[in-house]
């Protein structure tokens, strides 16, 4: 039954690379009756490929400056004592809170109000938005390693006499290499799968020109660019999993002491700090409201944002119990068998949004080709939630893999031994231990599936229901920037307290 | 009566143990004692089930558990087991988790078993609100709820102190007599193994492979190890070289030394076992051992003496100081090999 159950992100992982598959082997009709582009003519057109080029360009620059960034603001963190720090690092976290659209958009008009600049859009503007949105990820992973070290071989090779730099590089480096090479590669994914921004900073990019293309119905031209997508991401894909796969290190470590900051280390953070606090938080959230206070002054008038605030926390109330339950079964077959099980949760999380639901409709179009239904399934909503959960089933993977490692095996033996084994030991040890982290990995995929853009856009407009990412977006392109303020304003809201509630969860408890 | 037959166990090419044979009588503790890897856990975890031999036969109160034909399930075979790090389920009280093993809730057995353990007042707390000892009782009493036929214990004193470890195994011995079962427990202490058990085991790697070389009562296999290693398992030792001069006389660092029963026939070099109570030093200052050490171990003195090569510790009853010369004498005829 649990094999069964495990299968099921199984197969949620290879839909949409099927979709995709049979798309190109079995190319849709010319509308105009004319044949069909071969595969060929496609791929050797030579703009294909600057897409690719830009679209790896964009994600490496990314990764390198969030994670240079993010892993400077993690090292401080762990050796430095200053005031305001821990407010700080929150602070920092909840960029976490902010879509890349949101921020995207609110940059791109505030900085093209500071005439000095050049126009805040394309790649450039893509990479600093891409930037400021994974720095967190990079300072979570970073520092998430930091506090598993133990402070002894800091500490003496001080005590030596090593300078801070020498110290860092034999005492800390080579323990936190992994770690590091994990968050560039996580923030690669993130920045080549991402959608909201390039699409916000009309960046020519994969994510952006494959929804263009499905909404201009030219599937060919989708397929291909579904495939280069697939060929970008999925060897960052590998090594990510090989990085995730290194050994834990010490469960309870002895902590560094933390020594006074001073001189201009300390205004340096603080300016860093301050800046990335103030574009992923404080501006699109200033921005968002200078929109609807200027709408409101002049007099316009704003869309009820009652049926799109319901429809979100429907529809991300949904993904995430969806993703949620579908997660436990794999989970608990990676923590007792084999690593299969992650790979194919996690490939399926790898892949962009707008990738996911472009495949998940070729396969239903597919399928529904020969047993009709296909409106019937899209308005359903059994795509848009499919979709949800494949995107995120990473998100809601990792603290509950990470909870059930953490039960001693000594007790399901004590359980064997005392024939009470599985169920009262699943009812009165399993899930008491696992129900925070369940908690966590829902908060988590909430969050996520709240904030989601691409697959939204695509699978959730026909199943009638209207959600706030989707009248900020559509408002935002209209120019109603008074609507778009205030749904991407609530928006913000919802996604600052799941994010405060996320971060002060005991899912350790 | 419990018995192992020619039971062999293998981690896929590489084997844990091979051919051991062991006997549990009604009502005996029997101690496992062998150096870390020697594969005695594994014996304990083939015993409860939780893996599966190679080959050879387990029958507990004479009922096949294991042989080429059966294998019964853990749950199935009556057993208890205690781990080291106790093992208690973290979400239940102690209460919930003595009684996690009775297919009914009995509140009356359940309060028995506490009783006996001497933890009733601990009885609505959580294990994190434990000692080490009352978490370790606490695992005790839950193996005992479903009234278990052989108890295993395995190192069950290993994150005890070592002042309350002597308490709590005469408290586990007074359990398994009030409860009539019989007990296997594993460890590699060999303190641990002489206070508790009836018979001790022991286990040494051979090849590459465990087996149990010798089993006898804690006395004899003290005064009489079958070999070297067994002897070094079974307490501090010294081992010197000797060469044979006479019957039952050896020639060794010490001058002539009486062993017990060998023949100049036999052979003429031997290894003599010297364990350090059986020698003493004499002060004297016209000896040629001189005190190289001389540290307090609680009730006596510790005598370190180097004589050419070998290092010798002898207990003394007072103070000697470092540099002080003189002699040792060994008290009683030793075993040689």
């Amino acid at each position: 039954m649990i094999r069964l159950l495990a299968l099921i992100p199984v197969l949620l992982a290879v839909s949409p690379l099927l979709g995709l598959l049979g798309l190109i082997l079995n190319p849709p009709k010319d509308p105009f009756g004319g044949e069909p582009a071969s595969l060929w003519m496609l791929l050797s057109d030579g703009a294909v490929f600057g897409l690719l080029l830009n679209s790896v360009y964009v994600a490496l620059t990314s990764a390198v400056m969030s994670v240079l960034c993010g892993g400077w603001l993690a090292w401080v963190n762990y050796r430095y004592q200053y005031r305001g720090k821990r407010l700080l690092f929150l602070g920092s976290l909840l960029v976490f809170a902010t879509p890349s659209y949101i921020l995207a958009g609110t940059l791109r008009v505030q900085m093209n109000n500071l005439t000095v600049l050049p126009d805040f859009s394309g790649l450039w503007a893509s990479i600093v938005c891409l930037t400021i949105v994974c720095i967190p990820y990079a300072q979570v992973i970073i520092s998430s390693a930091l506090t598993r070290l133990s402070g002894s071989e800091l500490e003496a090779a001080v005590q030596l006499g090593a300078s801070n730099r020498d110290a860092f590089t034999v005492a800390i480096w080579p323990q936190i290499k992994e770690s590091v090479q994990l968050s560039f590669f996580i923030s690669f994914l993130y920045a080549i799968a991402d959608f909201g921004a390039v699409a916000t900073l009309n960046a020519p990019v994969l994510t952006w020109r494959l929804y263009e293309s499905i909404r201009n119905q030219d599937l060919q031209q989708a397929s291909i660019l579904g495939v280069l997508s697939l060929m970008a991401v999925v060897p960052v894909f590998f090594l990510v999993n090989r990085y995730r796969s290194q050994p834990n290190r010490l469960s309870n470590p002895r902590k560094v002491k933390p020594i006074p900051l001073k001189g201009n280390k300390r205004v340096l953070l603080y300016c860093v700090y301050a800046g990335l606090i103030w574009l992923g938080v404080v501006w699109p959230t200033v921005e968002l409201c200078s929109w609807v206070v200027e709408g409101w002054q002049r007099g316009l008038s704003f869309t009820s944002q009652w049926d799109a605030t319901f429809g979100s926390l429907v529809c991300a109330a949904i993904g995430a119990f969806l993703t949620t339950v579908l997660v436990i079964a794999p989970a608990w077959l990676y923590v007792q068998e084999s690593d299969f099980y992650k790979n194919s949760t996690f490939l399926a999380s790898a892949l962009p949004g707008i990738l996911l639901a472009f495949g998940l409709m070729t396969l239903t179009l597919l399928i529904t080709k020969h047993t009709g239904g296909y409106h019937l399934v899209l308005s359903s909503g059994v795509l848009l939630f499919s979709g949800y959960a494949m995107r995120f089933l990473s998100e809601g993977f990792s603290p509950i893999a990470s909870s059930m490692r953490q039960i001693n095996p000594q007790l399901s033996d004590i359980a064997k031994i005392l024939d009470r084994y599985p169920k009262p030991w699943v009812k009165n040890v399993l899930l008491p231990h696992i129900a925070p982290s369940i908690v966590r990995a829902y908060f988590l995929v909430f969050l996520a599936c709240i904030k989601e853009l691409p697959i939204t856009l695509l699978l959730g407009g026909s199943t009638g229901l209207k959600t706030l990412t989707f009248r900020t977006w559509d408002r935002y392109n209209e120019a109603l920037w008074h609507d778009a303020g205030f749904s991407g304003l609530i928006l913000l809201l919802i996604a600052f307290m799941m994010t405060v509630v996320t971060l002060h969860w005991k899912a350790d408890a | 009566m419990h018995n192992i037959t020619q039971l062999s166990h293998s981690f896929g090419a590489t084997a844990t143990f091979q051919y051991v044979d062991l006997s549990i009588e009604q009502g005996e503790i029997v101690s496992l004692l062998g150096q870390s890897g020697c594969g005695k856990s594994t014996l304990l975890r083939c015993i409860a089930g939780l893996e599966t031999p190679k080959n050879g036969e387990i029958t507990i109160q004479n009922n096949v558990v294991f042989s080429s034909k059966i294998n019964v399930q853990p749950g199935k075979r009556n057993l208890g087991l205690v781990f080291q790090d106790y093992a208690l389920f973290p979400a239940l009280t102690v209460r919930r988790n003595v009684g996690f093993g009775l297919k009914r809730i009995d509140e009356k057995r359940i309060d028995e078993l506490l009783d006996l353990v001497g933890i009733t007042e601990c009885a609505d707390r959580f294990p994190h609100q434990l000692s080490g000892g009352q978490q370790q009782r606490v695992s005790l009493a839950r193996s005992l709820a479903p009234k278990p036929q052989l108890l295993l214990l395995d190192e069950p004193f290993s994150n005890i102190d070592a002042h309350r470890k002597l308490e709590l195994g005469q408290e586990i011995r007074r359990i398994v007599e009030h409860q009539k079962i019989s007990a296997v427990f594993v460890t590699h202490d060999q303190v641990d193994a002489f206070s508790l058990a009836d018979r001790v085991a022991v286990m040494t790697q051979h090849n590459g492979s465990g087996t149990i070389v010798q089993i006898e009562s804690p006395h004899v296999l003290y005064n009489n190890p079958i070999s070297p290693e067994v002897a070094r398992l079974t307490g501090a030792c010294t081992f010197i070289d000797g060469t044979l001069t006479e019957d039952s006389i050896v020639e060794t660092c010490l001058g002539k030394i009486a062993i017990q029963g060998a023949s100049v026939s036999d052979k003429r070099n031997v290894k003599v076992l010297i364990r350090p109570e059986n020698l003493r030093f004499n002060a004297n200052a016209s000896g040629t051992m001189v005190v190289g050490m001389s540290c307090c171990t609680g009730p006596k003195f510790q005598l370190i003496v180097d004589v050419g090569t070998t290092r010798f510790r002898i207990p003394h009853p007072t103070y000697i100081p470092k540099g002080t010369r003189g002699t040792i004498e060994v008290l009683a005829p030793c075993l040689s090999y």
